[in-house]
């Protein structure tokens, strides 16, 4: 696209954008959240403790608002008991992880903790992160849960809960998975599962590291062996096969902590980009023969500008400048920097974070949970950084702070035409908190057109950030569905705004341990009229749909071909 | 001087002057500090205290803190001492430097800008000066300030390659490439240009030359030298700092730096015989092989059961070529520190390169004992115990590893052939290890596994299917262009079509099944 060009359309934009002015208030308590993360520390700095807990918003019950299950940690260590925890349970709070029923009335969303009537049981790891996956296909949304000593496939028993189903559907890995991300790589119908592994981390293993203080401290992914990662197929709804050799992704180890899907390089395949712990990245690209290879060094998005693998914690893909390519933004360790990687169309990436905010702002923080996504609906992505230290802070261990990683967390809004601005400090409030922020999720809980947060924390209460915005701005939602009602994750949409087309995905990977709503939920800023669109559904067949009205969701089933 | 550095030193001064009051300094405690840096910290705390508190004073103080990263307390140290002391353009190049890793850009900025315009000779200033701009996303002032770096200095490579940064970012990456080229060009040795060369072949087009270029990537930086900066890293008087910095520099394979750090460490903790093993290792590592085995002679007298010496020797015997001298230091080790899995581990790699199977396979047992999550020392144990002519051994081990590792090919493969060529094997393990061979087939055909998959139909007497199987393996090798294997797969076809069973589970040609990892280099 041309400058000029695109400096008319920014101006249009603005002008049909108007001002706005957003909230955002942390209801979980009000709203029935009664959730505090336990990490299981007993004060010997055991890697897992500091990096959970993840977050999942689906629609379990099907009665059309995002429900919430909340992964919860256990006591870690050899021969410890709960007497040595330092930060001890809340008494009578049992140690499983929870499900939330959301019960909206009048778009104020009361959440219910169902946990018990849905047969939720202790998980047989220490819990990470969440994907949702229609993996049977029925169009009821499961469940992967990711952890230190077993993952679970939680199929949904469509009467409010879940089944473990793991075994027979051969869906573990006994590794130390860090999350999964769905992709139907071989598009069959059926979704398969990436599943990111980090490292061989064990109690035997177990490394402890000194800070610059001395004082006894966490040590990087780096003091151990990483792990492979793993690719399971859904062979036919009934179960997967590990294909990790099969499809090329066997041969190479790393510390993975996050994935996206998408189609990267526009050639109509999904491809997947995989975040990974100070090691190289990985850009597997989809060859079409169910074979993937990785192009992520000469691609440009495998290490930052300076050459330099990052942190690599929080990854997300979109199109944040609406030139109709996915762009990749990555959240790292403080002193490193975010990443803006920006697509050139082909599925070449520059990293231009240096002429960026995006940067300088996020210096100071470690980056965990994040995504784009348009806060103030103004057509714009918007992005979001939860934060939380993975090395102790010397002023807060100082202070006494039995866990010193506390930092505030970051939202960034999207000018236009991709330029951001730091605008934490206008919802201190609600994000210039302390605490050791680790997963951030994302959708419209209270259905009324604006995307909310769920900021877990790690040996904190989890946050619901309500998204309480006054700016009028107009929005349109999609429910993608396939026949049949099954989730039609990877979906992409074309909506004609005006002059623009916003590209959106359906879509609930990305960010870090945490899975969202599948919906698409656009902003429009002040364009009111009935809107035309194109979706491009995940078997590549193609549907144009005119005069959808806005502000309001649309339930749109894939047609018979 | 210039009209602008007069400007800049007029503003530095306003900046001095409101900056002028003392700060208080935030040191660090030392209860929690242990050993040399809780000495050098509380050293440093009690000799402040005693003098004058001259700006020499606060900025040598600042200086020990900020070589132990204490950065808050350095960077208010470093304060008081511009404030003392304006005109000492020291003072605000490392008060420059704290604010820059701190991510205060702006403040970084300020002082860099004031230490350039005090002394503009002076490089490094003007250098984080425009790092400092880049980082904080203002490139036209980036731009400014490395061209203005060009005309004095045009032969530093840090300008260039700076430069290149720049003008990539702004989307001239013909520009770009010719910065990182000339950048090259004066420091060929800075492998990590290699990166930036390629990034900007692939954005202007040539995406080959970009995969060739990227093939010579390394990982060392483009460097260059800030002597006040440097003494500032000579505050740090630990040992263990030297070490860190040491073993560091090793991994970027700057091997004399690497050297050079653990002499400052040597000289701080002379008795310390593991700083000497680790200058041998990089003795050894800048080839002065002889010298490193004197070396560790001399620490293994002094101290005959010091294990990390005794591997050492062991090591750099294995790598002379001298199995026997090499197997002997690492069952010193072994029997210095039974708990050592690597030591066992050498020791029995050494044992099966002099054909000692029995003994190898007996300590990869104790290692796997040790370390039973490394899989490789069954994969290892396997080989000696199938090469000792133990093949109920053999296949029980790597039953246990299948059973563990469930889908991983080279472990199956490993049955299979073991099965294959173990004479009197059980029709039961046969019957098993050809199912596995052919749903591997199926699901992987790959040379290895058809080959596999031939040699077990051959022990099992259908050597019309394994001839087949091996021609088909023929022809994907053909495929691949791969003609060492080529030979080798045809002569096992040959005894195929003769009825004769394949000889051997592994050839030096299928490196994938020879049992790997035998040397001290091998890495799982």
């Amino acid at each position: 696209m041309k400058l000029n060009h695109l400096n008319s359309l920014l101006i249009f934009w603005v002008l049909i954008s108007g001002g706005a002015h957003a909230e955002f208030v942390d209801r979980a308590k009000q709203q029935g959240l009664d959730f505090v993360h336990f990490n299981g520390m007993t004060g010997q700095t055991l890697f897992p403790e500091m990096m959970g807990a993840g977050a999942a918003m689906l629609d379990i019950d099907r009665d059309g608002d995002l429900d919430l299950y909340l992964v919860q940690g256990e006591l870690l260590g050899e021969g410890v008991s709960m007497d040595q925890a330092v930060f001890k349970p809340a008494k009578g709070a049992p140690l499983t992880d929870r499900l939330f029923r959301n019960d909206l009335n009048n778009g104020v969303s009361q959440f219910v903790d169902v946990s018990e009537q849905s047969g939720l049981k202790a998980a047989p790891g220490y819990g990470m992160g969440l994907t949702v996956i229609d993996a049977n296909g029925d169009g009821w949304p499961d469940l992967y849960r990711s952890g230190f000593g077993g993952n679970q496939l939680l199929i949904n028993d469509r009467k409010g809960g879940f089944k473990d189903e793991t075994s027979s559907w051969g869906a573990d890995d006994d590794r130390w998975s860090i999350t999964a991300v769905p992709i139907d790589y071989d598009h069959d119908g059926w979704m398969d599962l990436y599943i990111v592994n980090y490292v061989n981390f064990s109690f035997q293993t177990q490394k402890t590291c000194r800070s610059n203080y001395d004082a006894p401290d966490y040590c990087s992914p780096q003091s151990y062996k990483a792990v492979g990662d793993r690719m399971l197929r859904n062979v036919d709804g009934k179960r997967f096969e590990n294909v990790t050799n099969l499809v090329g992704i066997g041969n190479v180890d790393a510390p993975g902590l996050g994935g996206v899907a998408g189609d990267f390089n526009g050639d109509g395949l999904t491809d997947l980009y995989i975040a990974n712990d100070g090691a190289s990245n990985f850009l597997w690209l989809n060859q079409g023969k169910k074979t993937f290879i990785d192009e992520a060094l000469l691609a440009g998005v495998a290490v930052n500008m300076t050459g330099t693998p990052e942190a690599s914690m929080g990854v997300d893909a979109a199109d944040f400048d609406a030139d109709g390519d996915l762009d990749l933004f990555m959240t790292h360790l403080n002193r490193q920097t975010n990443t803006l990687y920006v697509n050139d169309g082909q599925g070449w990436f520059m990293d231009t974070t240096g002429r960026s905010v995006l940067g300088a702002s996020s210096f100071a923080y470690t980056g965990f949970g994040t995504r784009w996504f348009d806060y103030d609906n103004d057509g714009w992505l918007d992005l979001f950084s939860a934060n939380g230290a993975v090395v102790k802070i010397e002023s807060q261990d100082r202070e006494g702070d039995r866990f010193p990683l506390k930092q505030y967390n970051q939202l960034w809004r999207n000018v236009g035409a991709g330029e951001y601005e730091d605008v934490s400090d206008q919802y201190a409030e609600s994000l210039q908190r302390l605490r050791v922020s680790r997963g951030a999720a994302f959708g419209d809980v209270d259905n009324d057109g604006d995307t909310d947060i769920v900021v877990t924390n790690n040996a904190g209460p989890v946050e619901l950030l309500i998204n309480d915005h006054e700016a009028g701005h107009h929005w349109l939602g999609l429910d993608l569905r396939l026949q049949g009602g099954q989730l039609a994750l990877g979906a992409e949409v074309s909506i004609a705004v005006g002059d623009r087309i916003l590209r959106r995905r359906s879509r609930t990977d990305g960010s870090y341990l945490c899975a969202h709503d599948p919906r698409i939920l656009t902003g429009l800023g002040s364009y009111s009229d009935p809107v035309d669109i194109e979706i491009r559904w995940p078997d590549g067949s193609a549907q144009s749909l005119k005069g959808l009205s806005t502000n309001r969701y649309h339930t749109l089933e894939q047609p018979n071909s | 001087m210039s009209t602008i550095n007069i400007f800049g030193l007029i503003a530095c001064l306003l900046l001095i002057s409101a900056a002028s009051a003392e700060v208080q300094i935030q040191h660090p405690a030392t209860d929690n500090l242990t050993g040399a840096v809780g000495e050098v910290i509380a050293q440093a705390r009690e000799q402040f205290d005693g003098s004058q508190k001259t700006a020499t004073d606060y900025a040598q103080l600042g200086s020990i803190y900020h070589a132990h990263e204490f950065e808050q307390a350095a960077g208010q140290a470093y304060q008081n001492a511009v404030a003392l002391s304006p005109m000492d353009a020291r003072w605000h190049h490392l008060a420059g430097i704290i604010a820059h890793s701190t991510g205060r850009f702006a403040d970084a900025i300020a002082s860099l800008r004031s230490a350039a315009d005090l002394n503009p000779d002076y490089g490094p200033s003007r250098i984080r000066l425009a790092e400092a701009y880049l980082e904080a996303g203002q490139l036209d002032q980036a731009n400014e300030a490395l061209e203005g770096l060009l005309e004095s200095s045009p032969d530093v490579a840090i300008v260039q390659s700076s430069l290149g940064r720049v003008k990539s970012l702004n989307g001239d990456h013909q520009a770009a490439l010719a910065y990182y080229l000339r950048a090259q060009e004066l420091q060929p040795d800075a492998t990590l240009l290699n990166y930036h060369i390629a990034q900007a072949y692939r954005q202007v087009g040539d995406v080959e030359k970009a995969r060739e270029v990227l093939t010579m990537q390394g990982a060392r930086p483009v460097y260059y030298a800030d002597p006040i900066h440097d003494r500032v890293r000579r505050q740090s008087r630990s040992s263990a700092y030297y070490m860190s910095l040491a073993q560091k520099a090793a991994a970027a394979r700057d091997f004399e730096i690497s050297l050079q750090l653990l002499g400052q460490a040597a000289a701080l903790d002379p008795d310390n015989p593991k700083v000497s093993v680790h200058q041998a290792r990089m003795l050894d590592a800048l080839e002065q092989r002889e010298q490193a085995i004197l070396m560790l002679d001399q620490i293994i007298e002094k101290h005959p059961d010091l294990t990390e010496a005794l591997m050492e020797r062991g090591s750099l015997a294995e790598l002379s070529k001298d199995d026997i001298d090499a197997a002997g230091y690492y069952q010193r080790a072994v029997t210095s520190q039974d708990e050592s899995f690597v030591a066992h581990q050498f020791l029995a790699n050494s044992l099966m390169r002099q054909l000692d199977y029995q003994n190898a396979a007996r300590h990869y047992q104790r290692a796997l004992e040790l370390k039973p999550e490394r899989v490789e020392l069954a994969y290892r144990k396997a080989a000696a115990e199938y090469e000792s002519g133990n093949c109920v051994k053999a296949t029980a081990t790597l039953l246990d590893l299948v059973t563990e590792l469930q889908t991983d090919f080279e472990a199956l493969m490993m049955y299979v052939r073991v099965v294959a060529t173990c004479p009197s094997m059980h029709a039961e393990h046969m019957g098993q290890a050809a199912n596995a061979a052919l749903n591997m087939y199926r699901l992987e055909p790959t040379v290895q596994v058809i080959t596999t998959l031939a040699m077990i139909q051959a022990a099992r007497g259908q050597f019309e299917d394994a001839a087949s199987y091996q021609a088909q393996a023929i022809f994907e090798a053909v495929k691949m262009g791969d003609s060492q294997t080529q030979e080798d797969l045809k002569r096992m076809l040959i005894d195929y079509e003769q009825n004769q069973p394949a000889q051997r589970p592994w050839t030096p040609v299928n490196p994938v099944l020879f049992p790997r990892f035998m040397t001290r280099d091998d890495k799982y």
